[in-house]
């Protein structure tokens, strides 16, 4: 390292990457802010692909790689990605891992393909501007089912109804934790949905879910086009499992994290993890640890910070367990992995013959040996060890390539 | 404290198909493993039972014994495991390999292994994904294939089925031989008085034996193995290239370079394996692009629709290799309590079979042909 003119690494340009893009840049130290989305501002706050650029583009200390996917980074620090034609491949002083979470729908049968989950209607919508024709039913649990169906609305979408499990009581003991900025992203969400005469139901839950129709436990019966489902959310934590961090499950969240000291500094040296990686504790947290992770590297003053993260983070924990409360519990003929068709009964099986860690549940099962690599079904694998009352021992081994990668790249890179 | 006639150590191919043969042969056996299941080696295999790129001698003698009991042991449990005579594709693009390829088909005819000589001509008719410009190739019909984790699996339900314990998770902390049987004690488990402790554990072999003051050299050598995603390419044979064969032979422990040949096959779930790697860089397992670079630039050369695939995984395996190249089965310890069966390279599955017939006949008495030649003292002073 270079200490006059260090360079740095961030992946994911949601709320936490932005917030360490900004610290650094108010420092000048030089960095590559990485994401796969045409724009910044991460799945919930960033425009759509055709809004006009505006900063972190703009801002000289900061190359923004918009479209980029990263693939892997590894323990020396270096970064390898794909830009759309080539693979390039830098080492950097330091590499902050901001990628986020996702949401996933946990196993149901039969399935349909007019089922997705709610956050790739988000990405759909944000990404690629695409509004679903029809009906859309937004189902599952916590507040992130409301801005998904204002983000619809908003986008000209017919919202069937937004069915949260969640009820009012658990918003309302939610509260005195809650952030104002949480709270103005959920009033404005359902102010959205009110102006367009969406149907929100809060303590419901989807009981039968069909092709077209769902029937509520109340009796309710709900016809759509499309159906966005969020059971769970879970980090993205590919890229640290790539970098070599320490990885450790969470019995609350139901997932694998990378867990970080107080500047957000995961087990490897140079390696930070901001946001949801380390924990899904929703967008204000995220933001503040990347300010925090980023003064820590600048060698600042951050303890106020901490306070504040660590505050942030009680709130997030409280959410996770308010819609950990309200999971469904998976059938044994659903398909738990939705890539090679493995079904839950066989991962409960493997788990009774004495299998406790993720791989070997993978080796015996299919389940995320498939294209997505055990992304949608790494929670639900975890989940069925789980919910035997023993905590899994270690996720899915690390494979090399984070995303598919075109053979003939892969020759020429 | 629990006791057992045998335990086995690792549940990987070999201590697999060793646990199923102690079982048959009337032994109480426990089988066990710091990790889950077949975690090490074996689950980073291609599943390979090949007599192809045998050269006459043990090593094919051992594979044709073992693929009569692979047979037995799929006639006695069922197929869960994708058990599948395919055939190989020995395959080479260069013209001046033609004559030693036709050599190499001949001697597995003249020994009774059915083999056929395709000249340019003919190879697709066996293999239609093969390049046109493939000079040559031979045809073996009778090689296998198998899903390695899930023969382990498929032997492990049946063992558990019948009583045989299996502990996972359990790391061993001391490995005690004495002239009445061997103690093992345990990290967090119960610890275990053992008739014959069996250490069916690949690489690692050498590091339990090290506090005994054993010194078996057996070392790592790397391989990698780069997964494509389903598409449009069938693949219905195994074809490899036929330098491959000269590349296994070939040991230098002292070299870190890797050395590549082409080995590509289809899996039932409709993913493309590609290989192969050989490389002698110690204990590390992560995977090096570098390294998967070569093997399929290598492999598009055989199979140009490949280049049109997406690569979805890579993965890398250590294989226990020996300095003469061959297993080393049988006892180490001075009291005969304690036995390895490590050192099969690249050919675990392969042979895994033949191994755990050959340790049960051991230990109950009868003796076994390929004794002598894998006798692991011929390392120990």
């Amino acid at each position: 390292m270079n200490p006059s003119n260090p360079s740095c690494a961030i992946v994911g340009a949601g709320p936490a990457g932005a917030a360490v893009s900004e610290t650094l840049s108010a420092a000048g130290v030089a960095h590559d802010l990485f994401d796969e989305q045409p724009r910044a501002g991460g799945n919930i706050g960033r425009r759509r692909f055709d809004a006009p650029e505006a900063p972190p583009e703009g801002v000289p200390a900061c190359r923004f790689r918009a479209r980029a996917r990263v693939l892997r980074a590894s323990p020396e620090r270096e970064v390898e990605w794909d830009d759309g034609t080539r693979l390039n491949r830098r080492r950097y002083d330091a590499v902050f891992l901001c990628a986020g979470a996702y949401d996933g729908m946990l196993p149901r049968e039969p399935r349909h393909e007019t089922w997705s989950s709610a956050g790739a209607l988000q990405a759909l919508l944000k990404g690629q501007g695409v509004v679903p024709e029809g009906r859309v039913l937004i189902a599952g649990a916590g507040p992130f089912l409301h801005v998904v169906g204002a983000d619809l609305v908003r986008a000209g979408a017919a919202v069937a109804a937004v069915v949260d499990a969640l009820p009012l009581g658990a918003y309302a003991r939610l509260l005195p934790r809650a952030t104002v900025e949480g709270m103005r992203i959920m009033a404005s969400a359902q102010l959205a949905l009110r102006r367009a005469g969406v149907a929100v139901r809060f303590g419901a839950r989807v009981a039968e879910l069909g092709r077209d129709k769902a029937v509520l436990d109340d009796g309710t019966v709900l016809g759509f086009d499309h159906a966005g489902i969020s059971d769970f959310f879970a980090p993205q934590t590919q890229l640290a499992r790539s970098a070599g961090c320490a990885q450790a499950w969470s019995q609350a969240g139901r997932y694998f994290f990378t867990p970080v000291d107080a500047d957000y500094r995961s087990s490897v040296p140079g390696v930070f993890v901001c946001g949801e990686g380390a924990g899904v504790r929703g967008g204000p947290h995220a933001r503040v640890s990347g300010l925090v992770a980023a003064r820590a590297f600048l060698g600042r003053e951050r303890a106020g910070l901490q306070r504040q993260a660590r505050r942030l983070a009680r709130f997030g924990a409280a959410l996770e367990a308010a819609i950990a409360a309200h999971e469904p519990r998976p059938r044994d003929d659903a398909v738990a992995c939705a890539c090679e068709g493995a079904r839950v009964a066989a991962v409960r099986q493997a788990v009774a013959d004495g299998l406790e860690d993720l791989s070997s549940v993978k080796i015996v099962t299919r389940c995320g040996m498939g294209p997505c690599q055990g992304r949608y079904c790494e929670p639900v694998v975890g989940r069925l060890i789980a919910e035997t009352g023993r905590a899994p021992r270690a996720p899915f081994n690390q494979k090399a390539l984070a995303r598919p990668l075109a053979v003939r790249e892969l020759i020429r890179g | 404290m629990a006791s057992c006639d045998v335990a086995v150590i690792g549940t990987g191919i070999v201590g697999s198909f060793v646990a199923l043969h102690l079982a048959d042969a009337g032994f109480t056996v426990a089988a066990i493993d710091r990790n889950g299941l077949a975690a090490g080696t074996s689950r980073a295999s291609d599943g390979n039972l090949l007599i192809s790129d045998k050269s006459p001698g043990l090593l094919f003698d051992m594979t044709r014994d073992s693929f009569g009991h692979w047979d037995a042991m799929i006639a006695a449990l069922g197929n869960a495991c994708e058990y599948d005579r395919k055939g190989a594709t020995l395959a080479t693009l260069d013209p001046a390999q033609a004559g030693a390829l036709r050599e190499q088909v001949e001697s597995h005819a003249a020994l009774g292994v059915r083999a056929e000589f395709l000249a340019a001509g003919e190879v697709r008719r066996v293999e239609p994904c093969l390049s046109p410009d493939v000079a040559a190739a031979g045809f073996w019909p009778d090689d296998r294939q198998v899903q390695p984790m899930l023969a382990c699996y498929q032997i492990a339900r049946h063992l558990k089925a019948r009583g045989v314990a299996y502990r996972f998770y359990d790391e061993l902390a001391a490995i005690e031989p004495a002239s009445s049987g061997v103690a093992l004690r345990f990290a967090s488990g119960p610890d275990l008085a053992c008739g014959h402790v069996l250490l069916c554990t690949g690489v690692w072999t050498p590091a339990l034996l090290k506090p005994l003051g054993i010194d078996l050299p057996v070392l790592p050598r790397k391989g990698q193995i780069c997964v494509l995603e389903r598409g449009g390419v069938a693949v219905r044979t195994k074809i490899a290239d036929f330098a491959y064969n000269a590349l296994v032979e070939a040991i230098d422990p002292a070299d870190p370079r890797p050395q590549t040949a082409a080995i590509v096959e289809g899996t039932r779930s409709g993913t493309i394996l590609c290989g192969s790697s050989r490389q002698f860089v110690g204990f590390d397992r992560s995977v090096d692009m570098d390294v998967l670079k070569p093997i399929m630039r290598d492999c598009a050369r055989l199979v140009p629709g490949l280049a049109a695939l997406r690569a979805i995984r890579g993965y890398a395996g250590l294989r226990p290799a020996t300095p003469d190249g061959l297993p080393a089965i049988g006892p180490v310890d001075a009291h005969g309590r304690l036995y390895v069966a490590t050192g099969h390279e690249g050919t675990g599955h392969g042979l895994a079979a033949a191994t755990g017939a050959m340790v049960a006949a051991m230990l109950t008495g009868k003796g076994s042909p390929f004794a002598r030649a894998c006798d692991p003292k011929r390392f120990l002073k």
